[in-house]
């Protein structure tokens, strides 16, 4: 999967996402039990999904198990979704409920209400040398987040859903999302700082 | 002098640049854009953070997955053969041990006797016993959750609940006792909960959890008992 800008500099949509119409025929489907437009759905899902848990979640070993606990949840109680949403709003809604239970059971940290008050750790020598790579730097300063800051930044960039549609997905204020936001985005600044002069 | 308190809510620099992450994915809707655009015309530092803020999208937006894997433990699931309850494990036992005792001692006879008793009975519950599986796989016959209560539990559980995160142990409790229920595993990874209810009241007792509002999923998990 990869999100890629046109020429003029506008994102398109991630590739693999199903139309809405092909969503609901596809939902339809699995009402009636048909096992393949399950798989289809699936595999529609599985990039956006994966991504979205490992971004939230930073556990790689728990990705798998809450993903197809979400897709369970789809197979098993298609009915659920009444239409009042788009589905992916639905399924990632699902998905997130699943992966703070599973990070509530782990003793993960689900809201770190102190991330903006902590100052920054200044990066030594060591860390330096590792974060040559711009990645390695970013994931490390996600990492730095809580997983609900990180599922809201991981909403936002890569499946480019908009703030109302992440409240729904969260079950929470717009503006909690506009602030988690906000201070996520100070965070990766002040973490980020050796980069922007590039970035600017 | 008098000083004014400027609330912070009210800045409207603050104000453009919590709407920024979505400008630059395209996600506002037109009178927030219209505003974004005017205020970023005029303000080179509001400029400066969208460039910040399309590298941070773009950097942070790339992350190649495979399904095959993932895919092929959820279809492994589905497929799996539900837990055979103890109660015909222990049936299937027993029969076992009458066949040992009657071909030690006893009448010959006996022994071809017991030992077509034992086939009989695992013919009946190869045909009895419902196949799950993609075709199977139906709503009346709740696919795999199986996966789910994997650790081996002395007690058979034939319900599989999930409750919201926000549930209290007070209510869990609460919903246990007046449903009658015992939990017998988990929560697992994913925070699932296997429960042992009464069989003849199973489906009753599902109805009503799904009436909880603080559970989010509940369906049963063995093919015996009424649902």
């Amino acid at each position: 999967m990869s999100v890629t800008k046109s020429a003029l500099g506008r994102r398109e949509r991630p590739s693999g996402a199903v139309g809405a119409s092909d969503e609901a025929g596809l939902m339809a489907r699995i009402a009636r039990r048909d096992f393949r437009a399950f798989e289809e759905l699936y595999r529609a899902y599985h990039p956006r999904l994966t991504r979205f848990l490992i971004t939230m979640t930073r556990r790689p070993p728990l990705v798998e198990e809450v993903l197809n606990d979400t897709m369970m949840v789809v197979w098993n109680r298609p009915e659920r979704f009444n239409g009042s949403s788009r589905l992916s709003t639905w399924i990632f809604a699902i998905a997130y409920r699943t992966a703070l239970s599973a990070l509530r059971r782990q003793d993960q940290p689900v809201e770190d209400k102190d991330a903006d008050q902590r100052p920054a750790a200044e990066p030594g020598p060591e860390r330096q040398l590792a974060d040559r790579q711009l990645e390695a730097v970013l994931l490390g300063a996600l990492d730095d987040l809580s997983s609900d800051h990180r599922a809201v930044v991981d909403l936002t960039y890569f499946h480019d859903m908009g703030y109302r549609e992440i409240a729904q997905i969260m079950d929470c204020p717009v503006d909690t999302v506009k602030t988690r936001m906000f201070h996520a985005r100070r965070h990766l600044k002040r973490i980020l700082s050796g980069q922007l002069a590039d970035w600017l | 002098m008098t000083g004014h308190i400027i609330p912070l809510r009210g800045d409207p620099h603050q104000r453009i640049q919590s709407l920024l992450p979505w400008f630059v994915t395209e996600r506002l809707d037109t009178a927030e854009r219209i505003e974004v655009e005017a205020h970023l015309s005029t303000c080179p530092e509001c400029r400066a953070e969208e460039r910040l803020e399309r590298r941070l999208a773009a950097e942070v937006a790339a992350m190649p997955m495979d399904v095959e894997q993932s895919w092929a433990r959820l279809r492994a699931r589905l497929e799996r053969p539900p837990v055979m309850p103890a109660a015909r494990l222990g049936r299937l036992a027993a029969a076992w041990r009458d066949l040992g005792r009657s071909l030690r001692g006893g009448p010959p006879w006996m022994g071809w006797a017991m030992a077509a008793q034992a086939l009989v009975m695992v013919l009946l519950l190869g045909v009895v016993w419902p196949r799950q599986g993609p075709a199977g796989a139906r709503a009346d016959h709740a696919p795999a959750y199986h996966a789910l209560s994997a650790a081996p539990s002395p007690r058979p559980g034939n319900v599989v609940v999930m409750f919201r995160p926000d549930t209290s142990e007070r209510d869990l409790r609460s919903a246990l006792v007046a449903d009658q229920a015992r939990l017998v595993d988990g929560p697992t990874a994913a925070g699932a909960y296997v429960l042992s209810v009464p069989a003849a009241r199973r489906g009753a007792v599902l109805a009503a959890l799904r009436q909880r509002p603080g559970v989010t999923m509940a369906e049963p998990i063995d093919p015996s008992g009424a649902s």
